[in-house]
């Protein structure tokens, strides 16, 4: 796998998993009142 | 612009022709050469995708959570049997806003690479197309709670709708991940893509058995002011094999890849009658 690769595929497991956390999060923040 | 570890002949963006675009300045990506300047290209990708997740997660888990907490309603005028518990709102605001926001995201997600100009070489991982599998798939869990719901309170009639939708969500989610399935693995890690690789190995070959006419190629004229020399057809295909060779090394090209490409040249010079 070059570099360019694995630096993209970091970079959009990274985003995925912080925007999923963040939207989960931010939806028990709101159902929890 | 220097391209030292590629020994592919460089086709200028449309910007980068301006001389507005630079190089990704760690060399980690190939946009500039499908005319995007890095910084775009990482930009469009870390907002297109954190906003299409973060809007698919956000509306699937709201109204997976309005369906828990099922029929309420809060009025200032009429005495509610069931008021509705705080935070009801905003999550019915988020089920509304969110699409907005993925759509935001998926434009530039999707926009991040010029696909006029595609890379064939390496273009990072394409994951796109899991949006929809992910927000149907997501509603038919959502259709499945509610079922379960109606089902405790022994409506059979609501629970075999619910069923029924979830089936259908579940076919519409899952339908488009079963067709593209062979295409899921190089989407998801990225990579070159196929057809897209067939047209470069077409390129390459024309490059090996033509002129100096094709646009890939740079022909320095020699400092005495002489003519260019003929690069004989044997040089040029012996510079299409070892610029697929360079690929191949540094990664670019699978061993399947490389063999295919190779095989497409070779073809290529013997049908010019070599």
């Amino acid at each position: 796998m070059s570099p360019a690769r694995r630096y993209m595929l970091v970079l959009h497991v990274l985003v995925v998993a912080g925007a999923g956390w963040l939207a989960l999060w931010l939806v028990s923040r709101i159902a929890a009142g | 612009m220097a391209s030292g570890r590629s020994r592919l002949p460089h086709v200028p963006g449309r910007g980068e022709r301006r001389g507005r675009y630079r190089a990704h300045p760690l060399r980690l990506c190939y946009a500039p050469r499908v005319g995007t300047p890095w910084w775009r290209y990482t930009w469009r990708t870390t907002l297109g995708l954190g906003f299409l997740t973060f809007s698919v997660t956000a509306m699937v888990t709201a109204v997976l959570r309005l369906v828990e907490i099922g029929s309420c309603a809060t009025s200032p005028v009429y005495v509610t049997i069931r008021p509705c518990p705080e935070g009801a709102e905003a999550l019915i605001g988020l089920v509304a806003g969110a699409p907005l926001l993925g759509f935001l995201g998926l434009a530039l997600y999707v926009t991040r690479i010029d696909r006029r100009r595609p890379s064939p070489f390496d273009d990072g991982p394409d994951w796109s197309t899991w949006a929809w599998p992910a927000l149907f798939l997501g509603f038919a869990r959502v259709f499945v709670v509610a079922a379960n719901a109606f089902a405790a309170v022994e409506e059979t009639g609501g629970a075999i709708g619910m069923w029924v939708c979830a089936a259908v969500f579940v076919l519409m989610g899952g339908g488009p991940l079963l067709l593209n399935r062979h295409a899921l693995p190089a989407q998801a890690f990225g990579g070159p893509r196929r057809q897209e690789l067939a047209s470069v190995a077409e390129r390459f070959a024309s490059a090996a058995t033509q002129p100096a006419s094709v646009p890939d190629r740079v022909i320095v004229p020699p400092a005495d002011g002489g003519s260019a020399p003929e690069r004989s057809p044997a040089d040029d295909l012996a510079g299409a094999l070892e610029r697929l060779a360079a690929l191949h090394r540094a990664g670019h090209l699978g061993d399947a890849e490389f063999s295919a490409a190779k095989a497409q040249v070779l073809r290529r010079a013997r049908s010019e009658g070599r």
